[in-house]
Protein backbone atom coordinates (compact mmCIF):
# COMPACT_ATOMS: atom_id res chain seq x y z
CA UNK A 1 0.00 0.00 0.00
CA UNK A 2 2.68 2.44 0.67
CA UNK A 3 4.88 1.78 -2.29
CA UNK A 4 1.49 1.88 -4.28
CA UNK A 5 1.22 5.17 -2.99
CA UNK A 6 5.05 6.30 -3.63
CA UNK A 7 4.40 4.94 -7.08
CA UNK A 8 1.94 7.34 -7.95
CA UNK A 9 3.27 9.76 -6.42
CA UNK A 10 6.34 9.55 -8.66
CA UNK A 11 4.08 9.68 -11.19
CA UNK A 12 2.71 12.64 -10.48
CA UNK A 13 6.55 14.10 -10.03
CA UNK A 14 7.37 13.13 -13.70
CA UNK A 15 4.21 15.00 -14.95
CA UNK A 16 5.44 17.68 -13.21
CA UNK A 17 8.86 17.69 -14.43
CA UNK A 18 7.78 17.40 -17.69
CA UNK A 19 5.42 20.10 -17.46
CA UNK A 20 8.43 22.65 -16.30
CA UNK A 21 10.05 21.81 -19.61
CA UNK A 22 6.89 23.24 -21.46
CA UNK A 23 6.38 26.01 -18.76
CA UNK A 24 6.99 29.08 -21.30
CA UNK A 25 3.77 27.29 -23.31
CA UNK A 26 2.36 27.68 -20.43
CA UNK A 27 3.10 31.20 -19.86
CA UNK A 28 1.72 32.31 -23.24
CA UNK A 29 -1.64 30.37 -22.25
CA UNK A 30 -2.18 33.27 -19.13
CA UNK A 31 -1.13 35.98 -22.01
CA UNK A 32 -3.85 34.71 -24.36
CA UNK A 33 -6.40 33.87 -21.55
CA UNK A 34 -7.00 37.83 -20.56
CA UNK A 35 -7.16 38.91 -24.56
CA UNK A 36 -10.00 36.19 -24.96
CA UNK A 37 -11.71 37.66 -22.03
CA UNK A 38 -11.51 41.18 -23.53
CA UNK A 39 -12.84 39.76 -26.59
CA UNK A 40 -15.81 38.25 -25.07
CA UNK A 41 -16.45 41.38 -23.33
CA UNK A 42 -16.40 43.27 -26.51
CA UNK A 43 -18.86 40.85 -28.46
CA UNK A 44 -21.04 40.62 -25.59
CA UNK A 45 -21.11 44.16 -24.54
CA UNK A 46 -22.50 44.94 -27.93
CA UNK A 47 -25.03 41.93 -28.17
CA UNK A 48 -26.48 43.11 -24.75
CA UNK A 49 -26.19 46.87 -25.77
CA UNK A 50 -28.42 45.86 -28.96
CA UNK A 51 -30.83 43.81 -26.98
CA UNK A 52 -31.43 46.31 -24.49
CA UNK A 53 -31.54 43.94 -22.06
CA UNK A 54 -30.48 43.76 -18.39
CA UNK A 55 -30.80 39.99 -18.10
CA UNK A 56 -30.01 37.41 -20.96
CA UNK A 57 -31.10 33.62 -20.22
CA UNK A 58 -30.48 34.53 -16.37
CA UNK A 59 -27.02 35.99 -17.24
CA UNK A 60 -26.59 39.65 -16.55
CA UNK A 61 -23.23 41.50 -18.13
CA UNK A 62 -21.27 41.38 -15.46
CA UNK A 63 -21.80 37.66 -14.43
CA UNK A 64 -21.50 36.57 -18.45
CA UNK A 65 -17.81 37.58 -18.07
CA UNK A 66 -17.59 35.86 -14.67
CA UNK A 67 -18.82 33.05 -16.22
CA UNK A 68 -15.99 32.72 -18.79
CA UNK A 69 -13.59 33.72 -16.76
CA UNK A 70 -14.34 30.24 -14.51
CA UNK A 71 -14.56 28.77 -17.96
CA UNK A 72 -10.83 29.77 -18.32
CA UNK A 73 -9.89 28.01 -15.00
CA UNK A 74 -11.65 25.03 -15.20
CA UNK A 75 -9.92 24.84 -19.52
CA UNK A 76 -6.41 24.99 -17.10
CA UNK A 77 -6.90 22.83 -14.82
CA UNK A 78 -9.46 19.99 -16.58
CA UNK A 79 -8.44 19.52 -20.31
CA UNK A 80 -6.97 16.77 -20.84
CA UNK A 81 -5.52 15.21 -24.56
CA UNK A 82 -5.06 11.98 -22.75
CA UNK A 83 -6.07 10.22 -25.99
CA UNK A 84 -4.02 12.08 -28.13
CA UNK A 85 -0.60 10.62 -26.34
CA UNK A 86 -2.47 6.92 -26.38
CA UNK A 87 -3.09 6.89 -30.08
CA UNK A 88 0.84 8.01 -29.97
CA UNK A 89 1.86 5.04 -27.96
CA UNK A 90 0.09 2.79 -29.90
CA UNK A 91 1.41 3.62 -33.28
CA UNK A 92 4.84 4.17 -32.81
CA UNK A 93 4.75 1.03 -30.43
CA UNK A 94 5.82 2.84 -27.00
CA UNK A 95 2.97 1.49 -25.41
CA UNK A 96 4.98 -1.66 -25.07
CA UNK A 97 7.34 0.50 -22.47
CA UNK A 98 4.65 1.85 -20.30
CA UNK A 99 3.82 -1.90 -19.65
CA UNK A 100 7.23 -2.74 -18.68
CA UNK A 101 6.76 -0.08 -15.79
CA UNK A 102 5.24 -2.11 -12.80
CA UNK A 103 1.99 0.33 -12.10
CA UNK A 104 -1.24 0.29 -12.85
CA UNK A 105 -2.11 1.77 -16.57
CA UNK A 106 -5.29 3.88 -15.65
CA UNK A 107 -3.76 4.81 -12.97
CA UNK A 108 -0.23 6.35 -14.45
CA UNK A 109 -2.26 8.25 -16.66
CA UNK A 110 -4.39 10.00 -13.85
CA UNK A 111 -1.61 10.67 -11.92
CA UNK A 112 0.76 11.79 -14.45
CA UNK A 113 -2.02 14.20 -15.27
CA UNK A 114 -2.49 15.39 -12.13
CA UNK A 115 1.81 16.33 -12.02
CA UNK A 116 1.00 18.06 -15.46
CA UNK A 117 -1.59 20.29 -13.93
CA UNK A 118 -0.03 21.18 -10.96
CA UNK A 119 1.91 23.44 -12.65
CA UNK A 120 -0.81 25.04 -14.77
CA UNK A 121 -2.37 25.72 -11.16
CA UNK A 122 0.60 27.61 -10.19
CA UNK A 123 1.74 29.43 -12.78
CA UNK A 124 -1.66 29.69 -14.63
CA UNK A 125 -4.67 29.16 -12.92
CA UNK A 126 -3.75 31.85 -9.95
CA UNK A 127 -2.12 34.72 -11.56
CA UNK A 128 -5.15 34.63 -14.14
CA UNK A 129 -7.83 34.56 -11.24
CA UNK A 130 -5.66 37.75 -9.97
CA UNK A 131 -6.18 39.47 -12.86
CA UNK A 132 -9.79 37.79 -13.65
CA UNK A 133 -10.89 39.51 -9.76
CA UNK A 134 -8.71 42.53 -10.67
CA UNK A 135 -9.35 43.97 -13.65
CA UNK A 136 -12.66 42.15 -14.76
CA UNK A 137 -14.55 42.76 -11.52
CA UNK A 138 -14.97 38.80 -11.26
CA UNK A 139 -16.75 37.84 -7.97
CA UNK A 140 -14.59 35.86 -5.24
CA UNK A 141 -17.26 33.31 -3.99
CA UNK A 142 -18.09 33.10 -0.74
CA UNK A 143 -16.19 30.22 1.15
CA UNK A 144 -18.22 27.67 1.35
CA UNK A 145 -19.01 27.55 -2.12
CA UNK A 146 -15.76 28.52 -3.00
CA UNK A 147 -14.72 24.91 -1.49
CA UNK A 148 -18.11 22.73 -3.34
CA UNK A 149 -16.79 24.80 -6.54
CA UNK A 150 -13.05 22.85 -5.74
CA UNK A 151 -14.48 19.78 -5.34
CA UNK A 152 -17.01 19.58 -8.30
CA UNK A 153 -13.96 20.59 -9.95
CA UNK A 154 -11.94 17.60 -9.01
CA UNK A 155 -14.57 15.78 -9.98
CA UNK A 156 -14.88 17.52 -13.34
CA UNK A 157 -10.99 16.81 -13.81
CA UNK A 158 -11.73 12.87 -13.54
CA UNK A 159 -15.02 12.95 -15.54
CA UNK A 160 -13.55 14.65 -18.49
CA UNK A 161 -10.01 11.87 -17.79
CA UNK A 162 -12.29 8.97 -18.66
CA UNK A 163 -13.95 10.72 -21.82
CA UNK A 164 -10.45 11.24 -23.01
CA UNK A 165 -8.78 8.14 -21.73
CA UNK A 166 -12.25 6.06 -23.69
CA UNK A 167 -11.57 7.92 -27.23
CA UNK A 168 -8.11 6.86 -26.43
CA UNK A 169 -8.95 3.48 -26.12
CA UNK A 170 -10.66 2.99 -29.97
CA UNK A 171 -6.56 3.74 -31.24
CA UNK A 172 -6.08 -0.05 -29.88
CA UNK A 173 -8.67 -0.99 -32.68
CA UNK A 174 -8.62 2.23 -35.22
CA UNK A 175 -4.88 3.04 -35.05
CA UNK A 176 -5.56 6.38 -36.28
CA UNK A 177 -8.32 8.38 -34.44
CA UNK A 178 -7.45 11.87 -35.04
CA UNK A 179 -11.50 12.00 -36.48
CA UNK A 180 -12.86 10.64 -33.05
CA UNK A 181 -10.35 12.84 -31.10
CA UNK A 182 -11.71 15.95 -33.12
CA UNK A 183 -14.87 14.72 -32.43
CA UNK A 184 -14.38 14.27 -28.32
CA UNK A 185 -12.94 17.87 -28.31
CA UNK A 186 -15.72 19.52 -30.35
CA UNK A 187 -18.10 17.65 -28.34
CA UNK A 188 -16.75 18.63 -24.92
CA UNK A 189 -16.16 22.16 -26.11
CA UNK A 190 -19.94 22.91 -26.75
CA UNK A 191 -22.01 20.40 -24.81
CA UNK A 192 -19.70 21.37 -21.62
CA UNK A 193 -20.73 25.38 -22.26
CA UNK A 194 -17.31 26.97 -23.02
CA UNK A 195 -18.46 28.89 -25.90
CA UNK A 196 -22.08 30.07 -24.84
CA UNK A 197 -23.60 28.81 -21.35
CA UNK A 198 -25.76 25.64 -22.03
CA UNK A 199 -28.97 28.03 -20.53
CA UNK A 200 -28.64 29.59 -24.21
CA UNK A 201 -29.39 26.87 -26.09
CA UNK A 202 -33.15 25.76 -26.91
CA UNK A 203 -35.28 24.10 -24.63
CA UNK A 204 -34.97 20.46 -26.24
CA UNK A 205 -31.11 20.60 -26.53
CA UNK A 206 -30.88 21.40 -23.39
CA UNK A 207 -32.97 18.09 -22.28
CA UNK A 208 -30.75 15.84 -24.42
CA UNK A 209 -27.39 17.55 -23.22
CA UNK A 210 -28.88 17.20 -19.72
CA UNK A 211 -28.93 13.17 -20.08
CA UNK A 212 -24.55 13.21 -21.64
CA UNK A 213 -21.78 13.76 -19.28
CA UNK A 214 -20.60 17.22 -20.84
CA UNK A 215 -22.44 19.77 -19.20
CA UNK A 216 -21.19 18.15 -15.55
CA UNK A 217 -17.44 19.28 -16.80
CA UNK A 218 -18.03 22.85 -16.95
CA UNK A 219 -21.37 24.22 -17.05
CA UNK A 220 -22.69 23.01 -13.70
CA UNK A 221 -19.20 23.81 -12.32
CA UNK A 222 -19.04 27.11 -13.23
CA UNK A 223 -22.70 27.46 -12.15
CA UNK A 224 -21.44 26.17 -8.78
CA UNK A 225 -19.01 29.11 -8.29
CA UNK A 226 -21.83 31.99 -9.32
CA UNK A 227 -23.31 30.40 -7.25
CA UNK A 228 -26.90 29.95 -8.90
CA UNK A 229 -27.50 26.95 -7.27
CA UNK A 230 -28.18 26.30 -3.48
CA UNK A 231 -26.85 23.50 -2.08
CA UNK A 232 -29.30 21.00 -2.62
CA UNK A 233 -28.88 21.66 -5.99
CA UNK A 234 -24.95 21.30 -5.44
CA UNK A 235 -25.43 18.39 -4.29
CA UNK A 236 -27.59 16.69 -6.80
CA UNK A 237 -24.92 18.05 -9.25
CA UNK A 238 -22.30 16.50 -7.62
CA UNK A 239 -24.27 12.81 -7.41
CA UNK A 240 -24.73 13.13 -10.88
CA UNK A 241 -20.95 13.74 -11.52
CA UNK A 242 -19.95 10.79 -9.34
CA UNK A 243 -22.40 8.67 -10.82
CA UNK A 244 -20.87 9.54 -15.06
CA UNK A 245 -17.66 8.95 -12.92
CA UNK A 246 -18.57 5.67 -11.72
CA UNK A 247 -20.03 4.31 -14.90
CA UNK A 248 -17.06 5.88 -17.23
CA UNK A 249 -14.58 4.26 -14.64
CA UNK A 250 -15.97 0.73 -14.98
CA UNK A 251 -16.48 1.01 -19.02
CA UNK A 252 -12.66 2.60 -19.05
CA UNK A 253 -11.47 -0.36 -17.13
CA UNK A 254 -13.75 -3.36 -18.85
CA UNK A 255 -12.65 -1.79 -22.12
CA UNK A 256 -8.83 -1.32 -21.26
CA UNK A 257 -8.63 -5.14 -20.22
CA UNK A 258 -10.13 -5.99 -23.42
CA UNK A 259 -7.66 -3.40 -25.52
CA UNK A 260 -4.69 -4.68 -23.83
CA UNK A 261 -5.48 -8.10 -24.65
CA UNK A 262 -6.43 -7.07 -28.29
CA UNK A 263 -2.14 -5.04 -28.16
CA UNK A 264 -1.07 -8.64 -26.60
CA UNK A 265 -2.89 -10.79 -28.63
CA UNK A 266 -1.42 -8.46 -31.55
CA UNK A 267 -4.56 -10.24 -33.97
CA UNK A 268 -4.67 -13.60 -33.04
CA UNK B 1 15.45 -23.33 -5.29
CA UNK B 2 19.33 -23.31 -6.50
CA UNK B 3 18.86 -25.88 -8.66
CA UNK B 4 15.23 -25.00 -10.07
CA UNK B 5 15.29 -23.45 -13.57
CA UNK B 6 14.60 -19.74 -13.45
CA UNK B 7 12.50 -19.88 -16.91
CA UNK B 8 10.78 -22.76 -18.18
CA UNK B 9 9.26 -22.93 -22.13
CA UNK B 10 7.12 -25.59 -23.13
CA UNK B 11 5.88 -26.04 -26.96
CA UNK B 12 5.26 -22.19 -27.21
CA UNK B 13 3.68 -21.15 -29.92
CA UNK B 14 2.70 -18.07 -31.72
CA UNK B 15 0.54 -16.85 -34.64
CA UNK B 16 0.46 -13.57 -36.34
CA UNK B 17 -2.79 -12.31 -37.70
CA UNK B 18 -2.42 -9.13 -40.29
CA UNK B 19 -4.49 -7.92 -43.19
CA UNK B 20 -2.72 -8.05 -46.38
CA UNK B 21 -3.09 -4.97 -48.06
CA UNK B 22 -1.97 -6.05 -52.19
CA UNK B 23 -0.79 -2.58 -54.03
CA UNK B 24 -3.00 -0.31 -55.97
CA UNK B 25 -6.36 1.82 -55.46
CA UNK B 26 -8.62 -0.76 -56.99
CA UNK B 27 -6.94 -3.14 -54.34
CA UNK B 28 -7.21 -1.07 -51.71
CA UNK B 29 -11.58 -0.52 -52.51
CA UNK B 30 -11.26 -3.74 -52.72
CA UNK B 31 -10.30 -4.56 -49.74
CA UNK B 32 -12.72 -2.56 -47.81
CA UNK B 33 -15.24 -4.87 -48.16
CA UNK B 34 -13.59 -8.34 -48.28
CA UNK B 35 -10.25 -8.99 -45.94
CA UNK B 36 -7.80 -11.57 -46.64
CA UNK B 37 -5.54 -12.14 -43.63
CA UNK B 38 -2.20 -13.57 -43.44
CA UNK B 39 -1.39 -15.79 -40.70
CA UNK B 40 2.17 -15.41 -39.50
CA UNK B 41 3.52 -18.34 -37.14
CA UNK B 42 6.43 -16.23 -35.94
CA UNK B 43 7.08 -19.52 -32.77
CA UNK B 44 6.23 -23.03 -33.63
CA UNK B 45 6.33 -24.69 -30.37
CA UNK B 46 9.64 -24.00 -29.05
CA UNK B 47 10.64 -25.41 -25.59
CA UNK B 48 13.64 -24.85 -23.41
CA UNK B 49 14.38 -23.80 -19.58
CA UNK B 50 17.11 -21.78 -18.11
CA UNK B 51 19.05 -22.32 -14.97
CA UNK B 52 19.71 -19.21 -12.53
CA UNK B 53 22.75 -17.10 -13.24
CA UNK B 54 23.34 -18.23 -16.88
CA UNK B 55 23.87 -15.25 -19.90
CA UNK B 56 22.12 -17.45 -22.67
CA UNK B 57 22.56 -15.74 -26.30
CA UNK B 58 19.40 -16.11 -28.35
CA UNK B 59 20.27 -15.36 -31.88
CA UNK B 60 18.73 -16.10 -35.55
CA UNK B 61 18.33 -14.03 -38.62
CA UNK B 62 15.90 -11.30 -39.00
CA UNK B 63 12.44 -12.48 -38.80
CA UNK B 64 13.58 -15.82 -36.64
CA UNK B 65 11.08 -15.04 -33.34
CA UNK B 66 13.75 -13.65 -31.36
CA UNK B 67 11.58 -10.79 -30.18
CA UNK B 68 8.63 -12.55 -30.15
CA UNK B 69 9.98 -14.89 -27.98
CA UNK B 70 11.37 -11.91 -25.40
CA UNK B 71 8.13 -10.01 -25.77
CA UNK B 72 6.18 -13.10 -24.52
CA UNK B 73 8.57 -13.73 -21.74
CA UNK B 74 8.05 -10.23 -20.50
CA UNK B 75 4.58 -10.43 -20.36
CA UNK B 76 3.24 -8.03 -23.15
CA UNK B 77 2.35 -10.69 -25.38
CA UNK B 78 0.51 -13.05 -25.23
CA UNK B 79 0.94 -16.56 -26.74
CA UNK B 80 -1.27 -18.62 -28.97
CA UNK B 81 -0.59 -21.92 -27.26
CA UNK B 82 2.14 -23.78 -24.68
CA UNK B 83 3.30 -23.13 -21.49
CA UNK B 84 5.20 -20.14 -19.92
CA UNK B 85 6.62 -20.52 -16.16
CA UNK B 86 9.34 -17.52 -14.98
CA UNK B 87 10.41 -16.87 -11.66
CA UNK B 88 7.66 -19.10 -10.47
CA UNK B 89 4.99 -16.79 -12.36
CA UNK B 90 2.77 -17.38 -16.15
CA UNK B 91 4.28 -13.48 -17.40
CA UNK B 92 1.22 -11.99 -18.89
CA UNK B 93 -0.77 -13.27 -16.02
CA UNK B 94 -0.39 -10.52 -13.31
CA UNK B 95 1.55 -7.73 -15.20
CA UNK B 96 2.25 -5.40 -12.74
CA UNK B 97 3.59 -7.85 -10.22
CA UNK B 98 5.67 -9.54 -12.28
CA UNK B 99 7.24 -6.60 -14.40
CA UNK B 100 8.72 -5.56 -11.04
CA UNK B 101 11.02 -8.42 -11.24
CA UNK B 102 12.42 -8.32 -14.80
CA UNK B 103 14.94 -5.70 -16.41
CA UNK B 104 14.32 -5.11 -20.16
CA UNK B 105 16.02 -3.10 -22.60
CA UNK B 106 14.41 -3.34 -26.42
CA UNK B 107 17.49 -2.05 -28.77
CA UNK B 108 14.76 -0.52 -30.89
CA UNK B 109 12.31 1.12 -28.11
CA UNK B 110 13.37 3.69 -25.51
CA UNK B 111 11.75 3.28 -21.88
CA UNK B 112 12.84 6.88 -20.59
CA UNK B 113 11.05 9.51 -20.21
CA UNK B 114 11.93 11.51 -23.37
CA UNK B 115 11.66 14.99 -22.38
CA UNK B 116 13.67 14.26 -19.41
CA UNK B 117 17.35 13.84 -18.64
CA UNK B 118 17.98 10.23 -18.13
CA UNK B 119 19.15 10.58 -14.49
CA UNK B 120 15.51 11.74 -13.56
CA UNK B 121 14.21 8.65 -15.26
CA UNK B 122 16.41 6.58 -13.30
CA UNK B 123 15.19 8.55 -9.54
CA UNK B 124 11.93 8.39 -10.76
CA UNK B 125 12.27 4.40 -11.37
CA UNK B 126 13.71 4.09 -8.13
CA UNK B 127 10.30 4.77 -6.65
CA UNK B 128 8.41 2.97 -9.26
CA UNK B 129 10.71 -0.25 -8.01
CA UNK B 130 10.70 0.99 -4.40
CA UNK B 131 14.72 0.49 -3.99
CA UNK B 132 16.43 1.18 -1.19
CA UNK B 133 19.08 4.64 -1.24
CA UNK B 134 21.78 3.14 -0.44
CA UNK B 135 21.64 0.21 -2.73
CA UNK B 136 20.99 2.66 -5.60
CA UNK B 137 23.54 4.87 -5.49
CA UNK B 138 25.76 2.52 -5.06
CA UNK B 139 24.60 0.43 -7.78
CA UNK B 140 23.85 3.85 -10.11
CA UNK B 141 27.56 5.05 -9.04
CA UNK B 142 29.11 2.04 -10.47
CA UNK B 143 27.06 2.04 -13.62
CA UNK B 144 27.72 5.26 -14.67
CA UNK B 145 31.64 5.19 -13.53
CA UNK B 146 32.17 1.97 -16.23
CA UNK B 147 30.05 3.21 -19.04
CA UNK B 148 30.95 6.78 -18.67
CA UNK B 149 27.70 9.01 -18.97
CA UNK B 150 28.18 11.28 -15.80
CA UNK B 151 27.63 14.49 -18.68
CA UNK B 152 25.26 12.39 -20.80
CA UNK B 153 22.51 11.41 -18.57
CA UNK B 154 21.84 15.22 -17.71
CA UNK B 155 21.11 15.97 -20.89
CA UNK B 156 17.31 15.06 -22.07
CA UNK B 157 17.41 12.02 -23.57
CA UNK B 158 15.74 13.10 -26.93
CA UNK B 159 18.58 14.85 -27.55
CA UNK B 160 21.05 11.72 -26.94
CA UNK B 161 22.85 9.97 -29.49
CA UNK B 162 22.04 6.50 -30.12
CA UNK B 163 25.03 4.78 -28.02
CA UNK B 164 24.39 7.52 -25.28
CA UNK B 165 20.37 6.48 -25.48
CA UNK B 166 21.69 2.50 -25.42
CA UNK B 167 24.02 3.21 -22.71
CA UNK B 168 21.41 4.78 -20.08
CA UNK B 169 18.67 2.39 -21.48
CA UNK B 170 20.60 -0.50 -19.83
CA UNK B 171 21.63 1.49 -16.90
CA UNK B 172 17.37 1.42 -16.78
CA UNK B 173 16.88 -2.21 -17.00
CA UNK B 174 19.38 -3.04 -14.23
CA UNK B 175 19.01 -0.21 -11.57
CA UNK B 176 16.02 -2.06 -9.46
CA UNK B 177 18.19 -5.68 -9.48
CA UNK B 178 16.15 -7.44 -11.32
CA UNK B 179 17.03 -11.25 -11.07
CA UNK B 180 16.22 -11.78 -15.01
CA UNK B 181 16.99 -9.58 -17.89
CA UNK B 182 16.03 -9.39 -21.40
CA UNK B 183 18.02 -7.55 -23.66
CA UNK B 184 17.10 -7.40 -27.53
CA UNK B 185 19.77 -6.15 -29.12
CA UNK B 186 21.29 -3.85 -26.75
CA UNK B 187 24.74 -3.67 -28.59
CA UNK B 188 22.95 -1.19 -31.34
CA UNK B 189 24.63 2.00 -32.07
CA UNK B 190 27.15 0.92 -29.42
CA UNK B 191 31.23 1.65 -30.37
CA UNK B 192 33.90 -0.63 -30.04
CA UNK B 193 35.16 0.80 -26.54
CA UNK B 194 31.40 1.75 -24.99
CA UNK B 195 30.52 -2.44 -26.28
CA UNK B 196 33.73 -3.79 -24.34
CA UNK B 197 32.31 -1.54 -21.43
CA UNK B 198 28.78 -2.68 -21.88
CA UNK B 199 29.52 -6.68 -21.56
CA UNK B 200 31.77 -5.93 -18.93
CA UNK B 201 28.86 -4.79 -17.21
CA UNK B 202 26.86 -7.43 -17.62
CA UNK B 203 29.29 -9.58 -16.63
CA UNK B 204 30.20 -8.56 -13.47
CA UNK B 205 26.23 -7.69 -13.02
CA UNK B 206 26.01 -11.64 -13.29
CA UNK B 207 28.59 -12.41 -11.15
CA UNK B 208 28.05 -9.98 -8.63
CA UNK B 209 24.02 -10.25 -8.55
CA UNK B 210 24.08 -13.71 -9.61
CA UNK B 211 21.69 -12.33 -12.79
CA UNK B 212 20.30 -14.09 -15.18
CA UNK B 213 20.54 -12.80 -18.63
CA UNK B 214 18.71 -13.29 -22.10
CA UNK B 215 20.57 -11.58 -25.09
CA UNK B 216 19.78 -11.23 -28.57
CA UNK B 217 21.82 -9.47 -31.16
CA UNK B 218 23.70 -9.93 -34.28
CA UNK B 219 27.15 -8.74 -32.80
CA UNK B 220 28.34 -12.62 -32.61
CA UNK B 221 31.31 -10.90 -30.45
CA UNK B 222 28.76 -10.11 -27.84
CA UNK B 223 28.48 -14.19 -28.15
CA UNK B 224 31.70 -15.36 -28.23
CA UNK B 225 32.79 -12.32 -25.23
CA UNK B 226 29.41 -12.92 -22.94
CA UNK B 227 27.48 -16.33 -23.62
CA UNK B 228 28.71 -19.56 -22.56
CA UNK B 229 25.61 -21.11 -23.85
CA UNK B 230 23.52 -19.86 -27.51
CA UNK B 231 19.99 -20.99 -28.47
CA UNK B 232 19.70 -20.62 -31.92
CA UNK B 233 16.37 -19.99 -33.89
CA UNK B 234 14.66 -20.16 -37.40
CA UNK B 235 11.81 -19.59 -38.40
CA UNK B 236 10.12 -20.27 -35.18
CA UNK B 237 11.89 -23.06 -34.61
CA UNK B 238 14.91 -23.75 -32.20
CA UNK B 239 17.94 -24.96 -34.35
CA UNK B 240 20.28 -25.27 -31.92
CA UNK B 241 20.72 -25.22 -28.18
CA UNK B 242 23.81 -25.73 -26.37
CA UNK B 243 27.53 -24.85 -24.99
CA UNK B 244 29.54 -21.92 -27.46
CA UNK B 245 32.24 -24.59 -27.88
CA UNK B 246 30.24 -27.35 -28.86
CA UNK B 247 28.88 -25.61 -31.93
CA UNK B 248 32.12 -25.63 -33.12
CA UNK B 249 32.66 -29.34 -32.69
CA UNK B 250 29.17 -29.86 -34.33
CA UNK B 251 29.29 -27.73 -37.40
CA UNK B 252 32.92 -26.96 -37.82
CA UNK B 253 34.49 -28.93 -40.53
CA UNK B 254 36.84 -26.65 -41.57
CA UNK B 255 39.73 -24.80 -40.71
CA UNK B 256 41.97 -22.14 -41.80
CA UNK B 257 45.32 -22.61 -42.43
CA UNK B 258 47.96 -19.54 -43.05
CA UNK B 259 51.14 -20.55 -44.90
CA UNK B 260 54.18 -17.92 -44.99
CA UNK B 261 56.98 -19.02 -47.38
CA UNK B 262 60.73 -18.74 -47.92
CA UNK B 263 60.88 -19.41 -51.60
CA UNK B 264 58.23 -19.00 -54.07
CA UNK B 265 55.95 -21.40 -54.30
CA UNK B 266 54.54 -23.63 -57.45
CA UNK B 267 51.48 -24.03 -57.29
CA UNK B 268 49.82 -26.11 -54.41
CA UNK B 269 47.14 -28.65 -54.81
CA UNK B 270 45.69 -31.51 -52.32
CA UNK B 271 42.63 -33.45 -51.88
CA UNK B 272 39.93 -31.84 -49.23
CA UNK B 273 42.13 -28.43 -49.65
CA UNK B 274 40.92 -25.00 -50.77
CA UNK B 275 43.25 -22.32 -51.70
CA UNK B 276 41.73 -19.22 -50.62
CA UNK B 277 44.75 -17.23 -51.20
CA UNK B 278 47.78 -17.29 -53.15
CA UNK B 279 50.83 -15.25 -53.02
CA UNK B 280 54.10 -15.59 -54.53
CA UNK B 281 55.48 -16.19 -50.61
CA UNK B 282 51.82 -16.78 -48.87
CA UNK B 283 48.95 -19.61 -49.09
CA UNK B 284 45.73 -18.95 -47.51
CA UNK B 285 44.69 -22.91 -47.36
CA UNK B 286 41.04 -24.11 -46.13
CA UNK B 287 41.09 -27.51 -44.93
CA UNK B 288 37.95 -29.94 -44.33
CA UNK B 289 39.18 -31.88 -41.58
CA UNK B 290 36.70 -34.61 -41.90
CA UNK B 291 38.36 -35.25 -45.39
CA UNK B 292 42.02 -34.63 -44.59
CA UNK B 293 43.80 -33.92 -40.90
CA UNK B 294 45.70 -31.24 -40.17
CA UNK B 295 48.52 -33.71 -39.49
CA UNK B 296 48.73 -34.55 -43.61
CA UNK B 297 48.51 -31.31 -44.63
CA UNK B 298 51.03 -30.03 -42.23
CA UNK B 299 53.44 -32.61 -43.31
CA UNK B 300 52.89 -32.50 -47.08
CA UNK B 301 54.05 -28.43 -46.34
CA UNK B 302 56.94 -29.30 -44.64
CA UNK B 303 57.92 -31.71 -47.07
CA UNK B 304 57.45 -29.87 -50.35
CA UNK B 305 58.46 -26.08 -49.06
CA UNK B 306 60.36 -24.16 -47.10
CA UNK B 307 57.82 -22.95 -44.58
CA UNK B 308 58.67 -19.83 -42.55
CA UNK B 309 55.48 -19.96 -40.52
CA UNK B 310 52.07 -21.74 -40.23
CA UNK B 311 48.91 -20.32 -38.43
CA UNK B 312 46.28 -22.53 -38.08
CA UNK B 313 42.88 -21.27 -36.84
CA UNK B 314 38.98 -21.77 -36.75
CA UNK B 315 37.10 -19.48 -39.35
CA UNK B 316 35.32 -16.90 -37.09
CA UNK B 317 32.05 -17.73 -35.49
CA UNK B 318 29.93 -15.48 -38.26
CA UNK B 319 31.28 -18.46 -40.82
CA UNK B 320 29.98 -20.73 -38.71
CA UNK B 321 26.42 -19.03 -37.78
CA UNK B 322 26.19 -17.87 -41.24
CA UNK B 323 26.73 -21.59 -42.58
CA UNK B 324 23.90 -22.87 -39.95
CA UNK B 325 20.87 -20.18 -41.04
CA UNK B 326 21.63 -20.84 -44.35
CA UNK B 327 20.73 -24.35 -44.00
N1 LIG C 1 2.79 -7.44 -34.66
C1 LIG C 1 3.06 -8.30 -35.66
N2 LIG C 1 2.12 -8.59 -36.58
C2 LIG C 1 2.37 -9.46 -37.57
N3 LIG C 1 3.54 -10.10 -37.75
C3 LIG C 1 4.52 -9.86 -36.87
C4 LIG C 1 4.34 -8.94 -35.78
N4 LIG C 1 5.49 -8.90 -35.06
C5 LIG C 1 6.34 -9.74 -35.68
N5 LIG C 1 5.78 -10.32 -36.76
C6 LIG C 1 6.40 -11.32 -37.65
O1 LIG C 1 6.84 -12.42 -36.88
C7 LIG C 1 8.13 -12.86 -37.30
C8 LIG C 1 9.09 -12.85 -36.13
O2 LIG C 1 9.35 -11.52 -35.76
P1 LIG C 1 10.38 -11.10 -34.64
O3 LIG C 1 10.25 -9.65 -34.42
O4 LIG C 1 10.20 -11.99 -33.47
O5 LIG C 1 11.77 -11.42 -35.34
P2 LIG C 1 13.25 -11.25 -34.77
O6 LIG C 1 13.84 -12.60 -34.64
O7 LIG C 1 13.26 -10.39 -33.57
O8 LIG C 1 13.96 -10.52 -35.99
P3 LIG C 1 15.04 -9.32 -36.02
O9 LIG C 1 16.38 -9.94 -35.97
O10 LIG C 1 14.80 -8.69 -37.35
O11 LIG C 1 14.76 -8.40 -34.88
C9 LIG C 1 8.52 -11.95 -38.44
O12 LIG C 1 8.28 -12.64 -39.64
C10 LIG C 1 7.61 -10.75 -38.33
O13 LIG C 1 7.29 -10.24 -39.59
MG1 LIG D 1 13.96 -8.45 -33.10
Amino acid sequence: MKNLFYRYLSEIKAGFRISLIYRFNTLVHLLTAPINLVIFYFLWNAIYGYTGQEIIRGFTLPALISYYAVSIIISFLVWADIDEWMEEAVRQGYLVTDLLRPINYIGSNFFFLIGLKLLNLLIQTIPFFIIAVVFFNVKIAGPAYFLLFFVALFMAFVLNFFISFLVGLTAFWLMKIGGIRRMRRIFVFFLSGALIPLSFFPEWFQRISSFLPFEYIRYHVINIYLEKYTFVEVLRVMGIQLVWIVILCLLGILVWRRAYKKFAGAGT
Amino acid sequence: MKNEPIICVENLKKTYKTHSREPGLVNAFKSLFKRKYIIKEALKGISFEIMPGEIVGFIGPNGAGKSTTLKTLSGILYPSGGNVKVLGMTPWKNRVKYVKNIGVVFGQKNTMWWDLPAVDTFELNREFYSIPKEAYKERLDRMVKLLDVEKVMRTPVRDLSLGERMKCQAITSLLHNPKLVFLDEPTIGLDIIAKDRFRDLIKDTNKKDKTTFIVTTHDMQDIEKLCDRIIIINHGEIIYDGSLKNIKGEYLSNKIVDVKLEEAHQGFKLKGCKVLKRRKYELKIEINVKKKSINELVSYLLENYQVADILIQDPPIEEIIRNIYEK
